[in-house]
């Protein structure tokens, strides 16, 4: 679990690094992969399936990158897609490949998954992007 | 500067902000906010993901218009944001065309990571992924200088020899699966699946997707298809790359650990 988190970490700043993000802003996005796999993992102990999951930690990534451009000035473009990385469906995306070059029924199940997963990542955000801006300036000058 | 350099410098600003993956709103917003700092009059823009449409009118109130093709390149979050905030300044600080001319030019030219700190950032990643999906430390270990070479190869496809975004992809993918499959043969390491899992994370179309969905998300889309297409092509070309390699790697040696 720690070592999971950890690796969310370390990933997310390697990706952030490898899409040109600002220095400033890695270690940012950084913690929020971290967080995302945070949310994600409580989300998956606390007995959601998978596919919920997503779209929870989906939500909630997109809400602090909202809010992190806020904060920063900077688009939320940039810590939305370096976050997003811990919640793609690599996996599930190489074993439909896997199984169905082997004729495989397995493969049905990841692809559904995947596009499950897909599709989850998909409301995340747009239920997230429903919120409006003036929620996030708010929190700021709350402070 | 003549008001056609300036409407020059605005395309410019718009191909390199939606090449390096902005969205579509955010760019067009940009642009927008450029060309009321610099006073172009009825300035409308049109932008999908692949094309620029612009037209306004110049200082001797004639209509001029620019249309751009965006070429297809890796995500550049330096650009978007950097020039987010150049469009920012010329509201702001009411910056002159020829100071944004100075700064665009400066933008395109810096890279803010040399390559070969992106190269071991992309090791680090594809090894943290792997060990994220549950590899042994020995795949994440194999998976670094596997995530090192793909950033290389990718690099030497897409920037050297100008070759097609799918064939880049399936080409990379399939060295990736190879490697894996030697190195494991070797003996180095365990697992064939983790590792690839972990080394195809750079390739895995996450920005086009998010793209996509937040185009989607404001009515554009048009843009939100050609992205939706962009990550399920990529997706496709990965996905074929691995899975042809292992069947070759099968046939002619045979054992593929599952």
């Amino acid at each position: 679990m720690i070592g999971e988190l950890v690796c969310a970490f370390l990933g997310t700043v390697s990706f952030a690094i490898i899409y040109r993000a600002d220095r400033r802003h890695c270690i940012l996005c950084g913690i929020n992969g971290f967080i995302t796999w945070l949310i994600y993992s409580i989300a998956v102990f606390s007995g959601a399936s998978s596919v919920a999951s997503s779209f929870i930690a989906c939500f909630f990534l997109t809400v602090i990158a909202r809010f992190l451009s806020v904060q920063k000035k900077a688009p939320a473009t940039v810590f939305l897609v370096t976050g997003i990385f811990v919640l793609v469906p690599g996996a599930g995306l190489y074993y439909t490949i896997y199984y169905a070059f082997l004729n495989r029924t397995e493969a049905a199940f990841h692809c559904i998954t995947t596009l499950k997963t897909a599709l989850a990542i998909a409301f995340g955000i747009v239920i997230a992007y429903i919120l409006p801006q003036k929620l996030f300036v708010l929190k700021k000058r709350g402070r | 500067m003549k008001s056609k350099d300036v409407f020059d410098l605005v395309a410019e600003v718009g191909v390199l902000m939606l090449s390096g993956s902005g969205e579509v709103g955010r760019t067009q917003d940009t642009l927008n906010a450029m060309a009321k700092g610099f006073k172009i009059k009825e300035f409308k823009c049109y932008l999908i993901s692949n094309g620029i449409f612009l037209s306004g009118i110049l200082e001797d109130e004639k209509v001029d218009v620019r249309i751009e093709v965006v070429p297809v390149k890796g995500t550049n979050l330096y650009e978007v944001e950097t020039l987010n905030l150049l469009s920012r300044r010329v509201i702001s600080e009411n910056l002159s065309p020829e100071e944004v001319k100075k700064e665009v030019d400066r933008i395109k030219k810096t890279e803010p990571y040399p390559f070969w700190f992106t190269s071991l950032a992309s090791g680090l990643g594809c090894a943290s992924f792997c060990y994220f999906f549950k590899g042994t430390l020995l795949d994440s270990l194999l998976a670094f200088p596997i995530g090192v070479l793909l950033w290389c190869f990718y690099d030497l496809l897409a920037d050297k020899h100008k070759l097609p975004k799918i064939i880049c992809n399936l080409f990379s993918s399939m060295f990736i699966t190879l490697l894996a499959c030697i190195f494991v043969h070797l003996g180095f390491a365990d697992n064939v699946d983790k590792i690839v899992i972990g080394a195809i994370m750079p390739l895995v179309p996450g920005v086009p997707f998010v793209n996509a969905i937040r185009n989607f998300f404001s009515d554009d889309y048009l843009s939100g298809v050609i992205r939706i297409a962009d990550a399920f092509l990529t997706a496709l070309s990965v996905g074929v790359g691995v899975g042809t390699t292992m069947i070759v790697w099968n046939t002619v040696i045979g054992g593929i650990s599952l």
